[in-house]
């Protein structure tokens, strides 16, 4: 069953200063006609690169944004629509991890205290009993009691997001949205998060959303991968399928595009200085975004932007490409 | 290196406020003389040993009344003080934390009030209320929550971008305790400093309203008012200028080592 | 052959802070011939960077002190030249592009101009000679129709194309070492896939020697011919790439790899593993400068170190474990 599902979700920004009189800025598209669903107990990743939208789609699947248009729906009600005392109880069941661990923790707030808060906010236990669950949560996570007393700025990297994992867990919530929980972290430390995120599923039967701009975390973690593009979803489907039998050219390009550790496999050295592509133009025109770069584009991906739909043959597999179609 | 200098500084700040508020502690043990007590008969005596300030016009002794002027001064000036932070906090907070119409509408009060020079509107408030205590207290809290208010606004606005605020949000808690819990904690060290440095001005400021014979009436003795009453005998008795002045230095000297010596200290961008 | 076109020999750097005086660099060599490609890798606080640093006499200083070593560039060493001279080398034979292209550049100064004054200081070009060397270093650094850049301002410009002008800046002096400190970690990937082809082009066919700082095995598996891998300040192994991605001897350079090859996870390992790889984790996070442990910096993290074994009390020398192969550990190899 799905637990979160996005319906033709759009969600714009203003750009620059509205006008003098009041009247209409222009506006960006930070997330453009966005559709997929999450099952419960699974991990659904959002890949792409900055700027593509998948951060926006997480702060919106938390409830941090409202969306301009479309639902996005949580064990089968509108979220966008919850306020006051509904508001506080979906943020009981939806928890988000933070990109930065740094930056999500309060400088001036000790861990201990940091990982109690949510269960005093809402009025979880007594004393004692919230003083034994800190104990339990830190002690999930792999951290202690001496580590409990500490400040942020006196913990590693990774114990800063094993503080947040704990903080996110102590609702008990059934969706954690996990913001790029180790790109900030060293690669030895990346590990050990990845294999505490995949336990704590297992253990918790937790759903995870993913986002990240990392392939090889996306490989590890998720059942199902979506590929975000400029504000759209390009594909979607099993990570098994989307990783190894790509059906959009920008997903064969981003997969190519990742630094192989094999020096066997090293490309030779072009014969000449490869040029930057050019930028990449407005969304006004009708043109596929990716129409620009596309190394297939035919003349039918500048006329007609084409929509999300099933890979030619794969039922379970989307691509708005009209080169996927059949 | 500022950070180094900072202690001393805090330090130095902080004893000569202590000397100040001892005096105005225990000015009743320490006078040797009540301050309102008349002595026509020691009219004006220069610094002795009797009088180790001096006496004045009416023979009192100058010594006890500054140790008595000490409790009023700093009465007066960290009462008003106590406004301006509480203004200032609420109304800085409320804009910088929620932005939009609340935003525009303090800081329009905040630009308008600032248009004046402190001092001429402190005037125009105590003079427009009347003569006396309240008064001098509420023209300078109402001079002093502006600057406070929008260094406030300023510090929240940068804290509302840091993710520790929205991971708050996330875990489910409000406004009110967002600000309780996590703002004003974080803004707390400048708001120190700033009340800390503020506190000085206002001791300048009741001084002069009570100076311009705003503030406290006779008998009853202020820093500033026995400056005010002493001015016409200068050429004769100075003394009568000269100690409540130098008490009037070493109290706005103190808060402000002390606010500057903070600031060294705590400045977050100073550390590491 | 003869004598390598830059040679460190023993290197030393610390940091003084209120916390004691920090080993940042602890005693590195290596070398570096003329079109070679040497990659330091490291994580953060294994002192990579401050290793470029301190070669270019660019450590901050205070906290940052050079403390002993030499940098022999043509045999001559950089550490004991004065300080004009020492401005002549930079830029001129040594270059360096930085992590973060959009700090790094003037924002007030046109890209042509940034350009044209790097000519002009290192070159002593006449004015009127400029133009031609700026658009040619342009054209080498892979932007598309320079002359309609010339007059762009670094915010104008998207990630990878600030990038490609601090290359070309670097390029502009005709250096014979590009010195590239994370060069592409803050760019998206298939930005950062094209700065590689570009950084390969360089070295292939302009004869560039690239001494790249990374924490990326993958970039490092990419561009150059030989690893260095710091850690806490030292290198604790150092191979040819073909020699270190076969087999590296270091456990920690083991786990580096490990996790690397997650990072890669790519279409056809996901396909062949059906389902999620297994993931081998070092433990612990990277020691405290400030509080050494005695034996091996690496001790309390590695699973082969044992229970205050020879380990943890003596500090392991860098010993060759193959040709060219060299590891500073007791046990090299062991493990799987």
């Amino acid at each position: 069953m799905s637990l979160l599902v996005f319906d033709g979700v759009v969600k714009t920004f203003p750009v620059g200063r509205p006008g003098l009189l009041g009247g209409p800025g222009r506006v960006r598209r930070a997330v453009d006609e966005v559709s997929f669903s999450v099952e419960r107990g699974r991990t659904y990743a959002l890949v792409g690169e900055s700027g593509c939208g998948k951060t926006t789609v997480a702060r919106l699947a938390a409830a941090l944004l409202r969306p301009t248009r479309g639902r996005v729906v949580f064990a089968g009600g509108d979220v966008g629509r919850l306020r006051g005392r509904a508001l506080a109880a979906y943020r009981r069941r939806v928890q988000m991890v933070f990109q930065d661990p740094a930056g999500a923790l309060d400088p001036r707030q000790r861990v201990a205290s940091a990982v109690e808060e949510p269960l005093l906010i809402h009025g979880l236990g007594g004393a004692a009993r919230r003083r034994a669950e800190v104990g339990r949560l830190l002690e999930v996570v792999g951290l202690g009691q001496r580590e409990g007393a500490r400040f942020p700025h006196q913990l590693s990297g990774g114990q800063k997001q094993r503080v947040l994992i704990a903080r996110a867990l102590a609702l008990q919530p059934e969706l954690v949205i996990l913001d790029e929980p180790v790109s900030a972290l060293d690669v030895s430390v990346r590990a050990q998060i990845l294999t505490l995120l995949t336990r704590l599923q297992r253990e918790n039967d937790l759903t995870y959303l993913l986002i990240s701009h990392d392939i090889g975390v996306v490989g590890y973690s998720a059942d199902r991968v979506g590929v975000m593009h400029r504000g759209r979803l390009v594909e979607e489907g099993p990570a098994d399928v989307v990783l190894s039998r790509p059906a959009h050219p920008y997903t064969v390009g981003l997969l190519r595009a990742v630094p192989v550790p094999d020096p066997a496999r090293r490309p030779p050295p072009p014969a000449g200085p490869p040029p930057e592509p050019p930028e990449p133009r407005t969304d006004s025109s009708r043109a596929c975004l990716y129409a620009h770069l596309c190394p297939r584009a035919a003349r039918s991906c500048v006329r007609r932007r084409p929509a999300l739909r099933t890979v030619a043959g794969r039922a379970d597999h989307r691509a708005s490409c009209h080169l996927a179609e059949d | 290196m500022a950070r180094a200098a900072g202690l001393p500084m805090a330090v130095a700040g902080a004893l000569l406020l202590t000397l100040v508020a001892l005096a105005a502690v225990a000015g009743p043990w320490l006078a040797p003389a009540h301050p309102d007590e008349l002595s026509l008969a020691e009219s004006l005596r220069p610094p002795g040993p009797g009088h180790p300030f001096g006496t004045d016009y009416f023979g009192r002794d100058v010594f006890s009344r500054v140790l008595y002027g000490a409790r009023v001064s700093l009465a007066i000036s960290l009462s008003a003080q106590l406004i301006a932070l509480v203004v200032g906090v609420a109304l800085g907070a409320a804009a910088g934390y929620f932005g939009g119409w609340v935003d525009g509408a303090v800081m329009r009060l905040v630009d308008v009030v600032m248009a004046f020079p402190d001092l001429l509107l402190a005037i125009g408030i105590a003079a427009s209320l009347g003569p006396g205590v309240p008064s001098v207290l509420l023209a300078l809290g109402l001079v002093g929550w502006p600057g406070l208010c929008r260094l406030v606004r300023g510090e929240v606005l940068a804290l509302k971008e840091r993710d520790f605020i929205d991971a708050a949000r996330a875990i489910g808690a409000g406004d009110l305790w967002i600000l309780r819990r996590h703002v004003l904690p974080n803004v707390a060290a400048p708001i120190l400093i700033a009340t800390t440095l503020g506190v000085g001005s206002r001791i300048l400021q009741e001084a002069s309203l009570s100076f311009l014979g705003l503030g406290v009436q006779p008998p009853a003795a202020s820093w500033g008012s026995m400056v005010h009453h002493g001015l016409r005998w200068l050429s004769r008795a100075p003394w009568l200028v000269i100690f409540p002045g130098l008490a009037i230095a070493v109290a706005v000297l103190g808060s402000n080592l002390l606010g500057d010596g903070l600031r060294d200290i705590l400045d977050p961008r100073l550390r590491d | 052959m003869g004598s390598p076109l830059l040679e460190v020999l023993d290197l030393r750097a610390e940091f003084r802070t209120s916390r004691g005086r920090l080993p940042v660099v602890d005693g590195v060599s290596f070398t570096l011939d003329t079109g070679g490609g040497l990659a330091i890798v490291g994580e953060s606080g294994s002192g990579k960077t401050a290793t470029a640093l301190s070669l270019m006499r660019l450590l901050p200083d205070p906290p940052g002190r050079i403390t002993g070593g030499r940098v022999l560039l043509r045999g001559r060493d950089l550490l004991a030249l004065p300080e004009e001279a020492l401005t002549a080398v930079r830029g001129r034979e040594l270059a360096m592009v930085f992590q973060e292209p959009a700090t790094a550049l003037n924002p007030v100064m046109s890209v042509g101009e940034q350009i044209a004054e790097a000519v002009v200081q290192h070159r002593g070009v006449a004015r009127r000679r400029v133009r031609p060397l700026v658009l040619e270093s342009l054209d080498q650094a892979g932007v598309p129709e320079p002359e309609t850049y010339l007059g762009s301002y670094p915010h104008q410009l998207s990630g990878g194309l600030r990038q490609r002008v601090m290359i070309a800046i670097a390029l502009a002096c005709g250096p014979s070492v590009l010195i590239a400190d994370e060069p592409t970690t803050a760019l998206d990937v298939t930005v950062q896939d094209r700065l590689l082809d570009l950084l390969a082009y360089l070295r292939h066919h302009l004869g560039l020697a690239l001494l790249l700082i990374t924490h990326d095995l993958g970039v490092v598996a990419r561009l150059v011919d030989r690893v260095a891998v710091m850690y806490a300040g030292q290198i604790v192994e150092t191979a040819p790439v073909a020699v270190f991605f076969r087999g590296p001897a270091h456990p920690y350079s083991r786990g580096l790899l490990q996790a690397a090859r997650l990072e890669a996870v790519g279409p056809e390992s996901r396909a062949r593993r059906g389902g999620r790889p297994r993931l081998e984790v070092i433990g612990g996070s990277v020691p405290d400068l400030a509080d050494l442990p005695p034996g091996c910096r690496f001790a309390p993290r590695c699973r082969w170190a044992g229970g205050g074994g020879p380990c943890w009390r003596e500090v392991p020398g860098l010993r060759e474990v193959g040709p060219g192969h060299l590891a500073r550990c007791r046990r090299p190899g062991v493990g799987p």
